[in-house]
């Protein structure tokens, strides 16, 4: 018998994938694929609590509106790292220091 | 089987999220991850939200994906690249992580508020009884139990085969006649057509309370009452309604998690597998309180998409 | 036609639907003449002047309840228990600001057509960008206007706040100019903060802010005693700020380095006039005491008398104006501190007028001059009022309407300006005699009065009497003499506006009678339909009796008419030499206005910048200094222990040494990342507040 629990474990791994990749990784587009295991993870969460808490759709409504905006959101950041590497010929984000103090 | 299916998709979905951590090819991340988020539209489907599942494929692994490999490709000149960081970065990385990953497994783990609700199919009010028996016998005297008609079928008679429009018009009817009994009542319910199967020329239409019954403070459905309302009603001269049937139903809210477990694994009774929660979707998106936010999702997309385009231009920072 | 909210919308929306068109469409997608932009903007606010004059000019001159109020208010931000309500309300306050916001923004649309067509000799490569942000001014000001609640108040305060950055720093190449801007939006921002916590007060306390709701929340006393006063003066705070009320009034004269137009709409029909409208509604719902009034009526009325003072050694055509500005907005705010807000809002009205004539009519002036010195390729300053002289017969037109709104603004009988001024220093005059503590008040009002006749008539005289050019100074003066010859009257596109203000700054649209305030003030004064009863009680002051008028009328005709005639006796007659005056310390001080700007800039700009730069070197030096001295320490302390210890246990202890070491100089240079820049120190920082902020969370809810 699967229950909710079951689904809060795997997106709780998933999001701590996630936020590893993005906190370790030394390429941008890594680190961007970190967020986009984190987004996963909350739709998941989502989707979940709607079958077992909520009922309806309204999770679901959500979770549509969640994976909306992470596209728009690649998008936009790889199209910031492409000005990045166009700029300063790296992605690495040790390397793109510029906020520097 | 449910059981067999969410192990294998949860163990696919971890190990190539760790696979997206842990490799040092990039393009190896990406097909990790791609195998990681279809996994996830796995899981949607068994979440009932077949819709998610599609959009999940289409616009994760068909889009974001195609999209972070385009990025690898003009970023960088080898695939394979120092990815890992160095220690320093990587303990208190770990460090985090680790908290974090405790922390939400021991509230995933904790008990939930007694607010589990079950439906069960009850044709002869056998079901009613053996559910209030079980609260009993389990100690569940803060469960609500409910009988109430929840979902009601209505079947349309045609000359022939039925033609798509034919279908098309029947629902529409249907749509109208409620809205006609009362205004925006139509928005309360999720609208389903069903062919029969073996019978070309039969049409069934359900329809099903949307949300709790209590939330709008309207009566549950009533079959006498909805066929009053549609039976005037021919939606094409060679469409007829020929008999309305409501499903009785035995609602219990208020559950504890154990409770709830108990009695959803009980072979005598039978749970009421909503209508396609694809419809529900489509008609709270488009019909219903969401058509504004959708809309404005949709927008930003587009604005997204176009700011992306116009920031990657080449030559557009000084 | 009947009043609709159709219609209100409309008027609303309709300089906004300019803006858009104007900003997203004309110039990049839709091609053709240049005037087809202003066409658009024009379109944007003739509409709404259109409606206005059909759906509310015939209940214009009569006192109604309320003209249209909303079915429903709009519930816009909807969070169960707590929500905004939002509508449109026209009353007798509403329907006279709006025909005089729609008129003059229609006036100063017209005029610029052709003032913004050239600069230096160039087609003005941002036309349709000036337009567009002249019709979004305008439906700033509308919305505030028509507003029956505080929210959209605000929203459409904070929305000029913007245009007039945008529009000041209209020349943005100019250094001067984009100061300016940047001063203008700061010193404005300190009052709107100040504004919104007493909006953060009001609503608090009383639960809403609809206007009628907040009256009746102060009728019942739901805040009253010293947090009434609180709000009240942290909500006169911003229209000191808006209003440009001594301590805040530099950033208005400054505010002279944007086009002319924009000066007359910020200085006339809206911005500045935000800030009235303000104080004057509050006092109608009573969220200003005794306490705040009197703090209202001291700022004003100082503010009237030190700006007269500074005007009087200005040279700049357009800074006399602006400072004439903040001296006339003075008297307002004193009218509102003695109650009086009928005086307040009338002379609001009739300045709105005048000044947006005077604005122009300097703008027309600066316009034709500019050109003449184009043509001779000449550098000379075109708004300095020594580089003019003699334009009378030259520009007949533009000296008759600038004469008629120069005797409105002096007070001179048969003008609105003598109706309006005569209101407020009558009121002011009847508030002294019945606190005779409070004398300086109506000392103020007289003083600035003969002031203000004074540097408006040095302005007139120095700008169109006399011989052309017959001050101007330095190597160019003669070249300034030939090229005002030629000086030539603007079109009729430039006069026609002027035409139409100078109408309305005299006597007979206000009231037949040219002593005494007409329908006018009937209908300012009428009972508000939406305010409980009682609320009335303030306008219970500011009349007194009729002797008081009577009395008022004579002293400042008088003092009006002395003011005239020493600026003649200087300037026109050159009876009285000002040299004397000119070398005195006074002048002086009057010059560098009193030092305040000096002041503000050595204890705000200086320091700020100073904080900054220290801030930054703090980062740099303290911080990373901290982290790489840990390093250091560590490392010298692992040296010394070695050391001490010897050769024994030197693999043992060293190497749990090292490894410590290794450890912290890991760990420190982990935490020197996340002071320098890299994202993932900063991501890192993140989770872990994350972490705790969940800890906490399911601490609290445990």
């Amino acid at each position: 018998m699967i229950t909710l629990t079951h689904y809060l474990a795997v997106s709780s791994l998933l999001f701590v994938f996630g936020m590893f990749a993005v906190l370790t990784r030394r390429n941008a587009i890594a680190m961007l694929m970190g967020v986009e295991l984190i987004l996963n993870a909350a739709n998941l969460n989502f989707v979940a609590f709607s079958k077992y808490v909520l009922g309806g759709v309204l999770g679901q409504v959500v979770g549509l509106f969640v994976i909306v905006l992470a596209a728009a959101e690649a998008a936009i950041a790889l199209a910031i790292i492409l000005d990045i590497y166009q700029e300063l010929a790296t992605i690495n984000p040790d390397e793109t220091t510029e906020l520097k103090g | 089987m449910e059981a067999v299916v969410f192990y294998l998709l949860a163990g696919v979905a971890v190990v190539f999220a760790g696979v997206v951590v842990t490799t040092r090819n990039v393009v190896h991340a990406a097909f990790a991850l791609m195998v990681s988020l279809g996994a996830v539209a796995g899981f949607y489907v068994l979440l009932d939200a077949d819709f998610l599942a599609v959009i999940q494929l289409l616009v994760y692994v068909g889009g974001i994906l195609v999209l972070v490999l385009f990025g690898v490709m003009m970023t960088s000149g080898r695939l394979i690249m120092q990815l890992r960081a160095p220690v320093g970065q990587l303990l208190p990385a770990t460090f985090v992580g680790l908290i974090l990953l405790g922390f939400l497994l021991h509230v995933g783990r904790s008990e939930l508020p007694n607010n589990r609700t079950l439906v069960f199919e009850d044709s002869d009010g056998e079901t009613a009884r053996r559910v209030a028996r079980l609260l009993r016998e389990l100690g569940a005297e803060s469960a609500r139990l409910q009988s109430e008609t929840a979902r009601v079928v209505l079947t349309f008679q045609g000359a022939g085969p039925l033609r798509p429009e034919a279908v098309r018009d029947a629902r529409r009817a249907v749509e109208r006649g409620l809205q006609a009994a009362r205004p925006s009542s139509s928005r309360l319910y999720v609208i389903q057509v069903q062919e029969v199967w073996g019978a070309p020329e039969r049409l069934q239409i359900a329809l099903e309370r949307k949300g709790t019954p209590a939330s709008d403070g309207m009566a549950p459905l009533d079959p006498s009452r909805i066929a009053e309302i549609l039976q005037p009603l021919s939606p094409r001269e060679d469409l007829r309604l020929i008999a309305v049937q409501g499903l009785r139903a035995v609602r219990v809210q208020g559950l504890s998690e154990a409770v709830y477990r108990r009695l959803r694994e009980d072979p005598a009774l039978r749970v009421l597998t909503p209508l396609s929660t694809t419809a529900g979707l489509g008609d709270a998106l488009m019909l219903g309180e969401f058509l504004l936010p959708f809309e404005v999702a949709g927008l930003i997309l587009l604005v997204a998409l176009m700011g992306a385009a116009i920031i990657a231009r080449k030559g557009i920072t000084p | 036609m009947e009043l609709s909210g159709t219609l209100l919308a409309i008027v609303l929306f309709a300089p906004l639907v300019a803006f858009l068109i104007q900003i997203l469409l004309v110039g990049r997608w839709v091609r053709g003449p240049r005037v087809a932009g202003a066409v658009v903007s024009l379109l944007g606010v003739g509409v709404p002047f259109f409606l206005v004059l059909v759906g509310v000019v015939p209940h214009l001159f009569e006192p109604t309840a309320v003209l249209w109020v909303p079915q429903a208010p709009l519930r816009w931000i909807d969070l169960g228990p707590l929500s905004f309500q939002v509508g449109l309300m026209v009353d007798n306050t509403t329907k006279v600001l709006l025909f005089m916001v729609t008129l003059v923004c229609l006036m100063i649309h017209l005029f610029s057509v052709e003032y913004m067509k050239v600069r230096d000799g160039e087609p003005e490569p941002y036309y349709s960008r000036f337009f567009a942000y002249l019709s979004l001014f305008t439906f700033a000001m509308i919305l505030l206007t028509l507003s029956d609640n505080l929210l959209t108040l605000f929203i459409g305060w904070e929305l000029m706040g913007l245009c007039s950055y945008l529009l000041i720093g209209f020349y943005y190449e100019r250094k001067s100019a984009q100061d300016a801007a940047i001063k203008a939006f700061l010193t404005t921002r300190v009052g709107d903060v100040l504004l919104l916590i007493g909006l953060a007060i009001v609503w608090a306390s009383v639960g809403s802010l609809r206007l009628p709701e907040v009256a009746q929340g102060v009728q019942a006393g739901a805040i009253k005693g010293w947090l009434l006063t609180l709000a009240g003066l942290f909500l006169f705070a911003g229209a000191v700020g808006k209003s440009a009320q001594f301590p805040l009034h530099t950033w208005l004269p400054d505010a002279m380095e944007g086009p002319t137009p924009v000066s007359a709409l910020i200085h006339a029909a809206t911005m500045v006039a935000a800030g009235v409208y303000l104080a004057a509604r509050m006092l109608q719902v009573g969220l200003f005491d005794e306490r705040t009034l009197l703090v209202v009526a001291y700022v004003g009325g100082f503010t009237a008398l030190f700006a007269a003072s500074i005007a009087l050694v200005q040279t700049d055509i357009k800074r006399v104006l602006a400072y004439s500005t903040v001296s006339q907005l003075g008297y307002m705010m004193l009218a509102v501190g003695v109650g009086n807000y009928t005086a307040a809002l009338f002379h609001l009205l009739t300045h709105a007028f005048f000044k947006a004539c005077l604005f122009l009519g300097s703008g027309s002036v600066i316009h034709a001059l500019h050109e003449a010195f184009h043509r001779h390729h000449l550098h000379a300053d075109a708004q300095d009022m020594r580089n003019m002289g003699g334009l009378r017969r030259r520009m007949p037109l533009t000296f008759g309407t600038f004469l008629i709104a120069t005797l409105a603004i002096s007070g001179i009988p048969l003008t609105a300006g003598f109706l309006s001024k005569d209101a407020i220093l009558a009121g002011s005059l009847a508030y002294v005699l019945e606190h005779p503590q409070h004398l300086m008040l109506a000392v103020f009002g007289f003083i600035a009065a003969a002031m203000t006749a004074f540097y408006m008539f040095r302005l007139v005289f120095w700008t169109f009497a006399g011989t052309p050019g017959g001050r101007a100074l330095g190597p160019e003066a003669d070249a300034v003499r030939g090229a005002l010859a030629e000086v030539r009257e603007s079109s009729w596109v430039m006069t026609v506006p002027l035409a139409v203000l100078a109408f309305f700054a005299l006597w007979i649209f206000w009231s037949l009678h040219p002593a005494s305030e007409g329908w006018i003030a009937e209908v300012l004064s009428g009972a508000e339909g939406w305010l409980p009863e009682a609320a009335h009680r303030a306008e219970a002051h500011g009349h007194g009796p009729a002797s008081v008028h009577l009395w008022t009328m004579v002293l400042s005709v008088g003092l009006a008419l002395l003011g005239v005639l020493v600026a003649a006796l200087f300037y026109l007659y050159r009876r009285w030499s000002t040299e004397r005056f000119a070398q005195g310390q006074f002048a002086r001080v009057l010059e560098a206005k009193y030092g305040l700007d000096a002041l503000y800039d050595w204890a705000f700009v200086r320091n700020a910048h100073r904080l900054s730069q220290w801030s930054g070197r703090f980062d740099l030096r303290v911080i990373d200094g901290a982290v790489n001295g840990l390093a250091y320490l560590v490392v010298g302390a692992r040296h010394s222990f070695t050391w001490v210890t010897g050769a024994i246990d030197r693999y043992v202890v060293d190497g749990a040494v090292n490894g410590v070491a290794w450890l912290l100089r890991q760990l420190g240079a982990g935490f020197r990342q996340l002071q320098t820049g890299y994202i993932q120190g900063y991501l890192l920082v993140v989770f872990s507040g994350l972490v705790a902020l969940a800890f906490l969370i399911s601490a609290a809810f445990r």
